[in-house]
Parts: structure tokens; sequence; C-alpha cells
């Protein structure tokens, strides 16, 4: 949880950064209980920005967990298993073999061909620098990710790779061959040397008449494919290779064909790169209208990335995809204003939104951009004010067309992808049931100062039980009630949106709804009757006024409280009370010494648990305080002088309900409060200077999770020390101990209220400290 | 994203000394540190009803210095982590803030902060860092920076493995005591280190 205290401003990425730590915990957690959690489960559970971030986590979770299974996982069966994220694991592959053994591995072979080292990567795979062996040249191979692996994958994979083996022309990256080894498709390719056009314009500029000259021949390798009825569909400036002498050359053709929209919109980090160059005609997912014009306008994506020094359309996938479809781009002159006229005019014409405005054919274009680069006039007219005026009318209807296309037809993967956060920020909506149903519930909010309840903002159900209410995170003191006889009060805890795994008790446990992750169910309550369980329990008066704390030797100053009656349990919960509840759960063995008739030792939560089993709960320390007082009236729950010695000396603890000189004359007696083992109090730790109660309160943060034991010294508490003398048992001592810790003497021992508490007035007081008033 | 948080590294400053002065720092670092656990010490004696079990999470910043000191784990500077140096500048800042109040007055607030050579953020040089004397109201100090610094952290496994990252333990240590990965440690301790920086911004 994000402390509330803080006012630092919570950034976006301190806030994904916890998202994505909450998500590997569970991650491992399920590594860790014997699962094989799948990264693809969990990188879904982030928007698509953040993905590569988390997916490196997962890989190095992963790694570590099949590698301690004796697996032997490879870069490469990661990256293949997420092609799309290949750049961001390949460049921290060094990072994964700083985990464990050295992740790379030798190079393989296929034929005659031997791979000597990994180049690139793409959205099908990785691609080698290999040496034919035969013929004696070096030569690219693309291994195509595992995804691609069944039979009918591969047939189509190297169907595709057939068709572009078809094309011959100086501006297209030859295939050489094509085949597949262990079930593994492969294409290889003539190797260039040089680099991608995207790593070239991530470093420079390029001047207007180099950009011309260079679409010029990519605009021609393209006519080649059209007229041989391939289509790229997927042309942008990581598939255009530009070789050292700077000429360009076209690869993946056709290879797109079988990664529709919606599969590279699923799987891809790089989508947005992709979705750049994205004709409006692909970005509708009309695979049917996909031809050589969607290529066209693919060149003018990337001429436009050229002349304005940034793609047509950028931002959040989703807004792409709408502005693809019905926004003009930016004209690059109002961007950069030496941009030449005509190459705008080219560039824009091809970007038309609809296939009949732009050019028809590569080698229209071609024609213009030889044209441009001879300083002729070009063939491409410029729209007129009252032309672009007349077409935006004719627009309209069809761009509201689009629009609604956008609306219902990619609404589920639109939804899917771009819906922000996984974990809504809505509050917490609560669903909780009382057996029997039909109760009465009430929720009272523990202070995140202090974990006392807040009675002043009980929150009532509107409804009987069960009940569904939106409550605020945090935890509270719940109410379940027919009457003042059968009622139960519990703990229970809402989490905040980032809270992944909940412990196992009742007063922390909840379950999220699969679809719905701010559903939230908890457990419930079971309603027993006051009549049956308080018959052996002894009654405590209320009273005005009782003398809490004392000197500073306490960090509770003395101080005066109100105190309502309550029950009290005449003896500690035993090891018998322990095993009837959870002898059916082998995992929980009973932590107790001698036998079933001594005082069960465990840790706060699990007391918090037993004492809600047994249909009370745990006593406040001002309640413990009380009766181990008399009411504030004695040193020791039995009187105030020490027993005679001989009674003092025991050499362990006794079975609870002993020993029989600690009785607080109550009916019946209460037993060992001052002597028997330690007792669990529900108050937080909160402490105060020598003199003053601070009005604040607060818990300080590094004792949130500590609370309050009454009854014995750190002795008794942690060495187990029988002792009973002054100094080890006053009532007044307080000690704070971690909840999860538990420990030779410490045990709890069960209060309930004398009837449900709702208002102020059923609670402790708060403390008073007018000294000059006469006391009661 | 996250990485560039390594700019607080204390082991970067260190090897961005020069030569020479390498020495001289661990030689401050350690005349430093030297005081502070003793008077960390002094405090542990001193507390009644402190009971140190290894266990548990330190609920003072006096604990983990003893309980780091007492065991070796603070010899060389290296192994003092990030979180320390965070630590102490946020303490120096919150002290100083301090004493410009109290002097800006006098002095008609000509008190600007003197910034860094190396424009660390916090805007103290490493000397400045380490060469105050542990005075009681700089204690009391540390300890509340440290308190509110684990209190930002989100859960209690963060805290801990702050606490035990402060108490000089390596993270493959960290990762067998608390039964966790190795990448989970080093993940957290980025997560701690990103929530502290930002209160040092």
């Amino acid at each position: 949880m994000i402390s509330p205290d803080s006012d630092r401003p919570i950034d976006a990425d301190y806030v994904l950064a916890n998202q994505i730590d909450l998500i590997c915990d569970a991650f491992e957690s399920s590594w860790k209980t014997g699962g094989r959690p799948q990264i693809d489960d969990y990188l879904s559970q982030v928007e698509q920005s953040s993905r590569p971030e988390l997916l490196v986590e997962l890989v190095r979770l992963d790694y570590v967990y099949r590698s301690e299974q004796g697996e032997k996982p490879s870069s490469d069966e990661y990256i293949s298993l997420f092609p799309d994220y290949s750049d961001v694991l390949l460049t921290r592959v060094n990072e994964f073999s700083s985990v464990g053994r050295d992740f790379s591995e030798a190079p393989l072979k296929i034929g005659e061909i031997e791979l000597l080292e990994k180049v690139g990567f793409g959205a099908f795979g990785t691609v080698w620098r290999a040496w034919d062996l035969e013929l004696k040249r070096q030569v690219a191979v693309k291994l195509p990710s595992s995804k691609l692996q069944g039979k009918q994958q591969i047939e189509l994979f190297l169907h595709e790779a057939q068709a572009a083996a078809k094309l011959h022309h100086p501006n297209i990256v030859p295939v050489y061959s094509s085949g597949q080894i262990d079930g593994r498709g492969y294409i290889v390719f003539k190797y260039i040397q040089g680099q991608t056009l995207r790593a070239y314009l991530e470093k420079q500029t390029l001047p207007f008449e180099q950009a011309a000259r260079i679409c010029l021949a990519l605009a021609e390798g393209l006519e080649h494919a059209h007229q041989r009825g391939v289509i790229h569909r997927d042309l942008k400036p990581s598939n255009i290779l530009i070789d050292e002498a700077g000429e360009p050359h076209i690869t993946d053709f056709g290879l797109a064909k079988r990664i529709d929209l919606s599969a590279s919109l699923a799987n891809s980090g790089t989508v947005l790169g992709t979705l750049a160059y994205m004709s409006p005609e692909q970005a509708r997912g009309r695979s049917s209208e996909i031809e050589g014009p969607s290529d066209i306008y693919s060149m003018g994506a990337i001429l436009y990335r050229v002349l304005a020094n940034k793609v047509p359309f950028d931002g959040e996938p989703h807004e792409v995809l709408q502005d693809i479809l019905s926004k003009d781009p930016v004209h690059p002159r109002k961007i950069n204003a030496s941009v030449p006229r005509d190459l705008e005019t080219i560039c824009l014409k091809a970007l038309s939104k609809h296939k009949r405005d732009r050019y028809q054919t590569a080698s229209e274009m071609a024609a213009d951009l030889k044209l441009f680069l001879s300083e002729k006039p070009i063939q491409a007219r410029r729209i007129s004010f009252l032309g672009r005026l007349w077409r935006r009318v004719k627009q309209k209807p069809v761009v509201f067309g689009l629009s609604a296309c956008v609306a219902f037809v990619s609404i589920p993967l639109v939804w899917q992808l771009f819906s922000p956060p996984p974990f809504p920020s809505d509050v917490p909506i609560v669903t909780l049931n009382t057996e029997p149903e039909g109760a009465s519930v009430a929720f009272i909010p523990l202070s995140k100062k202090n974990g006392e309840p807040l009675p002043e903002q009980i929150i009532h159900a509107k409804t009987k039980s069960p009940v569904t209410l939106p409550l605020e995170p945090g935890d509270y003191l719940v109410v379940a009630y027919f009457d003042n006889e059968r009622f139960h009060e519990v703990y229970r805890h809402v989490p905040d949106k980032h809270e992944g795994i909940p412990e196992v008790f009742s007063h922390r446990v909840f379950r999220r709804d699969k679809n719905h992750h701010n559903h939230i169910r908890l457990t419930s309550i079971k309603i027993q009757n006051s009549k049956e369980l308080t018959k052996d329990m002894a009654y405590l008066e209320d009273s005005n006024r009782t003398s809490f704390g004392g000197d500073g030797k306490y960090f509770l100053p003395q101080h005066y409280r109100n105190m309502p009656g309550f029950w009290m349990d005449t003896r500690e919960l035993s090891v018998e009370n322990y095993t009837k509840f959870y002898e059916a759960n082998p995992n929980l063995r009973p932590p107790g010494r001698e036998g079933p008739d001594y005082a069960v030792l465990f840790d706060y939560d699990m007391a918090v648990n037993l004492a809600e089993e047994e249909g009370k709960r745990l006593p406040t320390e001002f309640e413990w305080e009380y009766a181990a007082t008399q009411a504030g009236k004695a040193d020791f729950s039995w009187g105030n002088q020490l027993p005679e010695e001989s009674q003092l000396i025991q050499d362990q603890f006794l079975p609870v309900g002993y020993p029989l000189f600690d009785l607080l004359p109550t009916t019946p007696p209460i037993f060992g409060l001052c002597s028997n083992v330690a007792e669990w109090t529900c108050t937080q730790v909160y402490s105060h200077s020598n003199e003053k109660l601070e009005s604040s309160y607060e818990t300080p943060t590094s004792l949130r999770n500590h609370r309050v034991v009454r009854g014995g010294s750190d002795s008794v508490i942690i060495d187990g020390n029988p002792i009973v003398n002054r100094k080890n048992r006053d009532p007044l001592l307080r000690s704070f101990v971690h909840r999860s810790q538990a420990y030779v003497g410490l045990g709890a021992r069960c209060v309930r209220s004398a009837r449900p508490r709702l208002k102020l007035e059923d609670f402790v007081s708060s403390p008073s400290q007018e000294r000059n008033e006469p006391q009661n | 994203m996250m990485e560039e948080q390594d700019r607080y590294s204390v082991t970067n400053w260190v090897k961005a000394l020069k030569e020479g002065e390498a020495d001289a720092a661990q030689k401050l670092w350690d005349r430093y540190f030297g005081k502070l656990v003793n008077q960390a010490e002094a405090r542990i004696r001193n507390c009644p009803q402190g009971s140190l079990e290894a266990e548990d999470i330190a609920v003072s910043v006096f604990e983990s210095l003893w309980r780091g000191a007492n065991e070796g784990r603070f010899d060389k500077i290296h192994n003092r982590d990030t979180l320390w140096w965070m630590l102490l500048a946020l303490t120096k800042r919150k002290a100083a803030s301090h004493i410009r109040k109290e002097t800006a007055l006098k002095r008609g607030g000509n008190t600007t902060p003197k910034s860094l050579s190396n424009s660390e953020d916090s805007g103290y040089t490493f000397e400045q860092l380490v060469s105050d004397e542990p005075t009681p109201e700089y204690l009391v100090m540390l300890q509340e920076e440290y308190e509110k610094l684990l209190g930002i952290l989100r859960d209690d496994q963060l805290r801990e493995i702050a606490v035990l990252r402060l108490e000089g333990y390596t993270s493959l240590e960290i990762s067998k005591q608390l039964k966790i990965s190795i990448p989970t440690v080093t993940r957290k301790l980025r997560l701690i280190r990103a929530a502290w920086a930002r209160e040092l911004e």
C-alpha cells in the first residue's frame, strides 16, 4: 500500500513499477507453490507499452525457476515465444547470463549453412548472419518463432517465402532458398551489409533529394513485386535495408500476409512502429481490400517520416488507429518549411485515406519522384482549397462510417488491448455473507493511523446479508447481528487495487472476481448466540473514569477512560481449543507445550482467527488491563500483595485455569491474567511521551505490524520464564510484538462484547487527562 | 527507466573519485560509520525493552547499524548500499533545513546550500555527508528519516529487504534468508531505491 502520509505526487512510473513488482510476486509465488505459471497470462495484466519491462522481469524469474528444476532455458526460446519483444530480450541477454549459466549458445548448422551470429529480429523470428559452406558466401538466415511451428503454419510460411523467391529486383532482398529442419522453417536470404532504414533514421536526417532517391528505388522494387501479384503488407523502415552504397533493399515480402492485425496488435511491443505505416484499410482489418495501393500508403508514410522527421500519426495505439482512419496528417511543410512543395504533394497523395485518391501503381509514384528529381513539374496536383473543402464534406459520412467501424468491429480488440490500467481505479465492491443469512451488517473502519476502530464512521449495509457495497480499501471491524444476543464482531480486510496475494486467515483473506478486479469477496461470518457462548465466561461490569497507564516506563501516561461492560474467558485459549478448529488442517500443528489443557502459543493472526472461530474476539489492551487491575483498583488481578514465595516457585507454565492464587474475583473467577503466559491484545502499538497523551496517537510506521502484549515481560514472552514478581508481571507493562511472531510464553484469551458494538459509547472511551478534576 | 536511479550509487560515486581520493573517502566513511555504530550501541544498551530478535524487522536504524557492524558486514565502502547514502543525504538535508531556518534570520537569508561538483541531486558532497559529528539531534533525525523511508514502502517485505540491505547483506544472502529469487531481490531493491529517490528529488 502506498502510504497516504507521503505528500509526494504518485508518478506513473512509480505506480507501474509497483504494479510490475506485484505481478512478478504473483508469478514467483505460483512457481514456489508448485505451479507452472505461463508468462503470457501475466504479461497481459499491464498495458501494451509496459509489457517489455514486465516481460524482462518475468523472464528473469522464469529462467531461475526453470533452471532450478533442471531445465535449460535459452534466450532463443524466449525470443521465439515473444518475437515482438526480441529487441528488449536481446539487449538483456547479458543480464540473464549473470543469473545463471551462460545464455549464449554454440552456432547451429542448417544443412551446409553455419549460423554465425544473431544480427536481428523481426516479427517472425530471428535473423542470423551465416556462412554457406557449399557456395562459400555470406548469407542471412531467418528462423521463424515457435509460434509458426505447427505443420500448417510452416507450410504457409514456406509458401510465402516461395512467392517472395520469384522476385528478382535490385531493390528487393533476394531469397536464396527455404525449407525446414527439425520441425522449424527457415529462409536463406542474400546477406546485405548495412543497416535498416529505421536505424539509419534514428541517427540522422536524410537530405530531401536522397529521400526521394530512396523512395524512387523502393517504388521501383514495389512495382516489380506488385506486377507479380506479391503485396508486401508490412512496409516500414525496419523492413528496409540500406546497404553500404546507400541503396535500399526491401525485405520480408509477403510474410505479413499471415499476420493479421489483431495478432500483431495482441502480441507486439513494436506495434506502434507497425501501426504508424499501416494503411486505413489495414487498420480497419479489411484484409480483402489490401492491395498494391496499401503498400503505396506505407511508402507515403515512410516519405512523411523522412520529410517531417516524425510519423504521420503518433500517440497511444488506439489514437493512432483512429487518426489513420479519420484525420489528415499535418502537412510536412508546416513542420519544416524547407520541405520541397512537390515532394510534400507526392507524400500526401500517397497518404490519401482512399485508395482511389492515391497513386494507382507504384510506377506512377516512381514517375513523379523522377520528375521531382529532375526538377520538372510533377503529375500529382495539389488539392485546391475548394477541392479540399469538397473532399472533406464528401468524406464526412465516410469518416463517421469508419469511426463506427472502429467502434464496432474492433471494440473487443481495442478494449482488450487499450483499456487502461487493468485494475480499475474504482473503489472496491465488497460482498460478504453471514451464516445464517439475513443479518444486519455494519463496517467500522480501523484508523489507518493507529488501528483503532472509528465508530463515528460506521457504514451500515443497506440490505440484510448477503451484502454488497463499495468500501474503501483498509481494515474493518465488521459487526454482523440479528439482535443483542445473536451477533459477531470480526475483522475483515479490503485490499487496495495493488494488493496481490492475500493472507490465509479470515480477517486478512479476500477473493477477487476473475472478471472484475475490484470485486472482492470476503469470508462469511458465523453468527452464534451469546447465551451459549458466555455461559462459562465472566462478566465485567462497566465503569466510568477508570485509571489506565502510569509512569514513563509503560509508554502510556496515566489517564482515564470509560469502560463498557464485557465478557471475558476465565482462562487462556488452550491447545484443545486450537485442535478443535484446526486438526483438519495438517499445516497448522498445535504449537502447545505439554498437553491439550495448556495454553496454545501462537502468533497474532492465528489468535485473532481462533477467537473468531470461538465466536469471540481478542480484548483491547484496555479491556485486558481493566480486568487485570480490578478496574484500576489493584496492583494485580488478585489484589495488591504478592502471594507467599512457595506459591510463586514454578519452573514452567501451568495448564490454563491455573495458578489458583491468580484469581480475579468475578463469577466465575478469571485465572492466570498476571501469572501464566503473556497474552495478545488487539491494540496496535502507539506510544506516548512520558507525561502527555499525544493527541495524534499515531503508530510509528516501523511498528504498524506490532501489537500490544500484556501479562508478562519480555523475559516471560521470549524466554518462557514463568516467574511471578512485580518486575515481570506488572499488568501495566506493555510489550510490543510483531504480529507474525510466536513465542514460548505468549498466548491469548478471548472476550465478547455485552452487545454488538455499533455506537461510540459501546467502545472504550477516548482518554481524558483532567488532572485537576476530583477523581470518582 | 528505473535503472536511472543508479546515479545515486555510492559505488559509482566512489569510482568517480580521482586516483588517490578513494582511500581518503574510505577513511572518512569508516570514521563516520564508526561513530554512528558507537552511538547505536550506546542507544541499544540504554533501551530497556528492545528485544533484538534476529527475524524481526529492525525497529530502529541503530539496530540495523549495530547488527551490521557486529557481524562485520560493513567493512568496505563498496558494501555500503546506495540506500545508506540516500538515508544520510535525506537526514543531512533535514538537519540543514533546520539550521538554515535558524540562521537565515540572523544572516538575512544568505544561505544557499552549496551545490555539488558532481551535481548529485541531493546537493551534498561525499565529504559533507560523512564529516559531520553525529550529534543527538542528528541521530533523532536519522531515526525519523529511517522510519519515514520504511513507511513509504508498500509492504513489509520491501521493508525487510531495505533493512537487510542497510545491515549490509548481499542480494544472494537476502534471497536465501527470505526464500525469494535473486531477480526478485534485485527488482525490489530497485523499487526501494526509486521510492527513496523520490524523496530526494
